[in-house]
């Protein structure tokens, strides 16, 4: 917001507050400054599991739902996995769709330097638009893993980015 | 009039700025990658020596580390090779949990000619969690000796799996 239009906008309370009821369109205006607060916080990481490395590359793709599917000859033991869980909130009453921008990838670092590549972001297909009465939705983030072949073991670990953005 | 007009221009342009709202946050994401499990066999289950009795019988070899020998029929036990149970150690990641399993309940010796069947028998604590070091496994089993079994030196195969849980 420009400093000219916060000025603008302080005019403009104070001219509703002189007139009274005289301008019922710009009641719009002053509810409007209460509504596009957007907020994110993560409930839950995305969590690729136990794996074993296999002799060739590999990948462990958890879905926003909860599934886990393994593709080479990477071996992943049934031990806890899941998709990252997000709390969208918008405040105030106004339009109750947002916006998602996930990146492209990111990199998980583990022991000695080694790394290992995560891509394929996917969200929950439907988030989009939070309850309109709680206005709260619960965004599910998956995302494909890539494991190299003899891939270090040990515990590896990174974040990534995520932005919700309100407006039409 | 024309003074409300402004302030009206200027108050649709705030609410169109006000209109896009946006915020982010740092998602994290953790993968545990488990050293492969590993299992080998340093020691064959083995149940010595035999001289078949008047009639079938059975004789044991408990799956743990002394691989005690008994038969429930009139073979004799006689001194030769000592019995053993098999033996089988497992390395993996510390911390981790696995199971042992036979691939198959029984197995096949034979002298080359004839055979006899041997009923494979799991020992304690199939399903474990890896302690650091390696992890001992034992199998046993029940040989059936028929009455009129061909002497011979009987000899097989039997696969033990291993898997994290």
């Amino acid at each position: 917001m420009t400093s000219r239009n916060l000025i603008a906008a302080i005019f403009l309370v104070a001219a509703n507050a002189l007139s009274g009821a005289g301008f019922p369109e710009e009641k719009g205006f002053v509810t409007g400054f209460a509504v596009d607060g957007i907020e994110i916080s993560q409930n839950q990481p995305l969590t690729f599991g136990q794996i074993i490395a296999g002799w060739t590359a590999g990948t462990v793709t958890i879905t926003p739902e909860g599934l886990r599917a393994v593709s080479g000859v990477v071996q992943a033991p049934a031990a806890g996995f899941g998709p990252s869980m997000f709390t969208v909130t918008i405040t105030g009453n106004g339009n109750p769709n947002y916006t998602i921008t996930m990146p492209p990838s990111t990199t998980l670092n583990g022991p000695g330097g080694a790394s290992m590549l995560v891509d394929s972001f996917q969200r929950t297909a439907t988030a989009g638009k939070v309850d309109p009465r709680t206005r709260e939705e619960t965004l599910n983030v998956g995302a494909t893993l890539h494991i190299k072949a003899g891939q270090t073991a040990g515990a590896y670990s990174g974040t990534y980015p995520i932005t919700v953005h309100t407006g039409n | 009039m024309i003074r409300r007009i402004a302030l009206l221009t200027a108050g649709m342009l705030l609410v169109s700025g006000l209109a896009f709202a946006q915020a982010s946050a740092t998602g994290t994401a953790t993968a545990n990658i488990l050293e492969a499990l590993a299992i080998s066999s340093d020691r064959s289950l083995v149940f010595g020596s035999i001289v078949p009795g008047t009639a079938s019988s059975d004789v044991v070899v408990t799956a743990d580390a002394t691989g005690d020998r008994s038969t429930t029929g009139t073979a004799l036990l006689v001194t030769g090779a000592t019995p053993t149970a098999a033996r089988f150690n497992v390395t993996g990641t510390s911390g981790a949990g696995y199971t042992v399993a036979l691939a198959a309940p029984t197995t096949t010796i034979t002298n080359g000619t004839v055979n006899m069947t041997v009923t494979l028998t799991m020992g304690a604590n199939p399903t474990r969690t890896l302690a650091g070091a390696t992890e001992v496994h034992y199998v046993g089993g029940t040989l059936t000796v028929p009455s009129a079994q061909a002497t011979g030196t009987y000899t097989g195969s039997f696969t033990v799996n291993a898997n994290y849980n």
